[in-house]
């Protein structure tokens, strides 16, 4: 592992050694470009802090085998690209109904299908909130840089415990394969998952205000009925209506009643913005600088950059509707974060969008002309 | 010539003639033997006829067994029974 | 060892009855194998952990068994399984799959988790079709056999299973029968002691939709002992040969005319027939003869005799077939930690 202090180091690696620094001890993973360099990392150092690193026959297996090893006590990861993290989802969405923490890692590339591999895109945020079948809700970071690839995968350990849910890290293929500048702390804040405090525990209910329920773990006597078909709280198979809904709005509300919590957003001269680019991941690096440029072309031009994209910000973005004549919502994908801005923002103000495919950023040039068009 | 015949019907508890017999009787537990028959048409096999079909049929469409005859505690239809529905409880001889 | 009533094992082993499994279902007979093993071995139920994927024997364990039960998605439970596993390697680790749920969708993780040799116990419950979702064809299915989804006969040829977890590289692989239970109980014993990956195959019977795989035409509560009494018809356990001297008669076309003109011939030979329910060819006539020099020609050239087939002919040969020790996965990831000079 990297000792505390500045280091030069690939997006991927940044992203390994957070993990591991955030006490992740089992990793399960499938090669695929351009997330390979995690699992190479993965390989070298998991052993070394006494973990398991395996490769899996597939992408399935992979997500099956980090689950298996969260509800034997591990923190566990997988990290994969497009292809993977689709044939993912049945199982992404089994760790959501079985309330198990884990962190999922898509180096997003461009597609469809195999699309252009080693190109970067931000097409898959749709696929982190509604992948799976059924109804769920998802907790996404988005790092823009490879100091945030180490930062919010110890974000995403931590909301995985803190809300005993699988936590989607929405990196993408540049980030993960720029090299950065990377400042490792002296101590890293982890956050471990409620344990069952006496011998008898209610896997799959609570009465704490957290909705979050204590988890026991595979080999400690409590017996557990873990299953992906509705159950009661105590793991009971029980299909009827009302135990679904409850199960249901649970999953759901102890992630969405805790938005303040999760949601984390950067604000860049927004205090007396006219004109407000949202963004996130790498296609914020341009915006910044495009918003740079506007300043000083004496646009009150400001940049909202989402850190976490689900759940999504509504309340901040409400709240700026009112206040400035524009948005701007710049993304590589056809435009999909800007659909949620257009449903949030009602009408109140004009939305504009910057949506570049191809595996290429948008260009600062691109973008300050939107916001000139748009002051 | 069975693969059965090679067990011996005898008590497995190997009570030799002279020690003092005992007695056996297999429980039915009603609530749960869906009537699959299984401990019947293995009692039938081994010759011991102990276990026999009812007239009563069970809610899933099956028949219950009922117990006539001595029963030596071979224990087989205990090994086969699906449900764990019959056991055979060991009866101090009268 | 005290020998105990089944009421001990309900007891001890099985958390709510009755199953949902069908009248007469293999299943329940599985999980009866099994719960005598674990006792006999005296495994701590505080350490053991099952893991199912979707299906009818994936209900085996979950909810019925009273230890730490795994029920995941179709046909991954292995994946699954190797995680918890590797984690923590003190859980007894047993894995219930299907025929359709590990070899058809799992097929892919019961090759990879046999290559590796995690010490896993993996019982895969044979009923020939997808039984849960309606009897649909699976990898086992024989050819020509009439399912729901193949109601001109199946097109394909089935797997044998055993064969190809032995070919993964399986370290123990069994097969048996429903109705073979003192010998799969103990193979379940030999599984749980072995370290590596442990496959039992285990031919069970579905009457709810093998009635129609094999055209049985009775109640509910006749078709379980008839299946399994066709189980022991149809296999032979390997290096336990008998010297019977019995043939069997294909019939033309009704079973009962050739039994009635078999049993003429045989009028004063030391020799019996009957009407059996046989896997490979149908209901057929079984002839057992005393007879040194039994005349079988008699009986192939009879009017409603199609042909006779040897004892062996299309039967299904049970019996453990891999058993060796070799380097197991969980034991190799802890040399890797070892190595590069972890914890």
């Amino acid at each position: 592992m990297l000792n505390p202090g500045r280091h030069l180091v690939l997006g991927n690696v940044a992203c390994a050694e957070g993990a591991i620094r955030a006490g992740c001890r089992f990793f399960a993973g499938y090669p695929i470009t351009p997330a390979n360099e995690i699992s190479h990392y993965m390989a070298a150092e998991l052993p070394k802090a006494g973990g398991f690193f395996l490769q899996m026959e597939d992408e399935i297996a992979s997500i099956a085998a980090i689950i298996g090893a969260s509800w034997a006590g591990a923190k566990a990861m997988t990290a994969t690209s497009g292809p993977g993290y689709s044939l993912m989802q049945e199982n992404i969405g089994y760790a959501h109904m079985t309330e198990t923490p884990c962190v999922v890692v898509n180096v997003q590339r461009s597609g469809p299908s195999t699309g252009q591999a080693t190109l970067p895109s931000q097409q898959d945020i749709y696929q982190a909130k509604y992948g799976s079948h059924g109804d769920y809700e998802v907790i996404a970071l988005s790092p823009w840089s490879v100091q945030e690839m180490f930062e919010l995968t110890v974000r995403a350990f931590n909301l995985a415990e803190r809300f005993r849910t699988p936590v989607m890290l929405m990196a993408d293929g540049m980030i993960g394969h720029i090299k950065e500048k990377l400042v490792v702390p002296e101590k890293v804040d982890t956050v471990g998952r409620r344990r069952p405090t006496g011998s008898e525990c209610v896997p799959f209910g609570t009465d704490d205000p957290s909705m979050v329920p204590e988890m026991p773990r595979f080999g400690e006597g409590f017996r557990l009925l873990v299953t992906g078909s509705t159950h009661r709280p105590s793991g009971v198979r029980d299909y009827t209506p009302k135990y679904h809904q409850m199960k249901v709005n649970r999953i759901r509300e102890k992630i969405l009643k805790a938005e303040n919590e999760i949601s984390d957003t950067v604000k860049v001269d927004l205090e007396d913005a006219e004109v407000v680019v949202i963004s996130f991941g790498a296609s914020a690096r341009p915006s910044y600088g495009a918003v740079k440029e506007a300043r000083s072309q004496g646009i009150k031009a400001g940049l909202l950059r989402l850190k976490t994209i689900w759940p999504f910000p509504e309340g901040k973005i409400s709240d700026l509707a009112d206040d400035v004549d524009a948005l701007i919502v710049v993304e590589m994908n056809v435009g999909k974060m800007v659909q949620e801005v257009r449903r949030v923002v009602c009408g109140r103000a004009n939305v504009f969008s910057v949506s570049k495919i191809g595996g290429v950023l948008p260009s600062v040039y691109e973008i300050n002309q939107v916001i000139r068009r748009a002051a | 010539m069975d693969y059965f015949s090679s067990f011996s019907t005898s008590s497995n508890q190997g009570a030799s003639p002279s020690r003092m017999r005992k007695k056996f009787s297999p429980i039915i537990n009603v609530n749960v033997c869906k009537g699959c028959l299984i401990c019947v048409y293995v009692c039938e096999k081994l010759g011991a006829d102990v276990l026999k079909e009812s007239g009563e049929s069970t809610a899933m469409g099956g028949v219950l067994p009922t117990v006539s005859g001595e029963c030596v505690g071979c224990r087989w239809c205990e090994r086969f029974c699906p449900d764990f529905a019959i056991s055979v409880e060991e009866v101090e001889a009268c | 060892m005290a020998v105990k009533p089944l009421r001990y094992y309900s007891d001890k082993y099985i958390r709510n009855q009755p199953s949902a499994f069908c009248v007469g279902c293999g299943d329940g007979t599985i999980l009866n194998c099994f719960v005598r093993a674990l006792d006999e071995l005296e495994v701590p139920l505080d350490k053991v952990l099952c893991v199912s994927g979707i299906g009818c024997s994936a209900w085996i364990p979950s909810p019925n068994f009273n230890g730490d039960t795994l029920h995941t998605t179709h046909g991954r439970a292995l994946a699954f399984a190797t995680g918890a596993k590797v984690f923590n390697s003190d859980l007894t680790t047993v894995v219930f799959t299907g025929d359709g749920d590990g070899a058809a969708i799992g097929g892919n993780h019961l090759i990879h988790a046999a290559r590796r040799n995690i010490d896993i116990t993996t019982i895969l419950v044979n009923n020939l079709s997808y039984a849960m979702t309606g009897g649909q064809i699976a990898p086992t299915t024989h050819h020509g056999e009439r399912t729901a989804t193949s109601p001109y006969g199946n097109p394909e040829r089935p797997f044998d299973i055993a064969g190809l977890a032995a070919a993964a590289g399986a370290t123990y692989v069994a097969r048996w029968t429903t109705y073979h239970v003192l010998e799969l109980t103990r193979s379940i014993k030999e599984a749980l002691k072995h370290h590596g990956f442990s496959f039992i195959e285990v031919l069970s019977q579905c009457p709810t939709h093998q009635r129609r795989m094999f055209n049985m035409r009775d109640p509910v509560y006749r078709l379980p002992s008839r299946i399994l009494e066709m189980f022991s018809e149809s296999t032979y356990v390997r290096g336990r040969t008998r010297q019977e001297n019995y043939r069997y008669a294909v019939p033309k076309a009704s079973p009962e005319n050739a039994l009635e003109e078999i049993s003429n011939v045989l009028v004063n030979l030391d020799t019996e027939a009957k009407i059996v329910d046989h896997m490979g060819f149908g209901r057929v006539v079984r002839i057992d003869s005393k007879e040194p020099d039994m005349e079988w020609a008699n009986i192939s050239r009879l009017e409603a005799v199609d042909r006779l087939v040897g004892p062996l002919e299309e039967k299904v040969e049970l019996g453990v077939f891999v058993k060796e020790e070799m380097l197991e996965y969980t034991d190799s990831l802890r040399d890797l930690i070892r190595t590069a000079g972890g914890i």
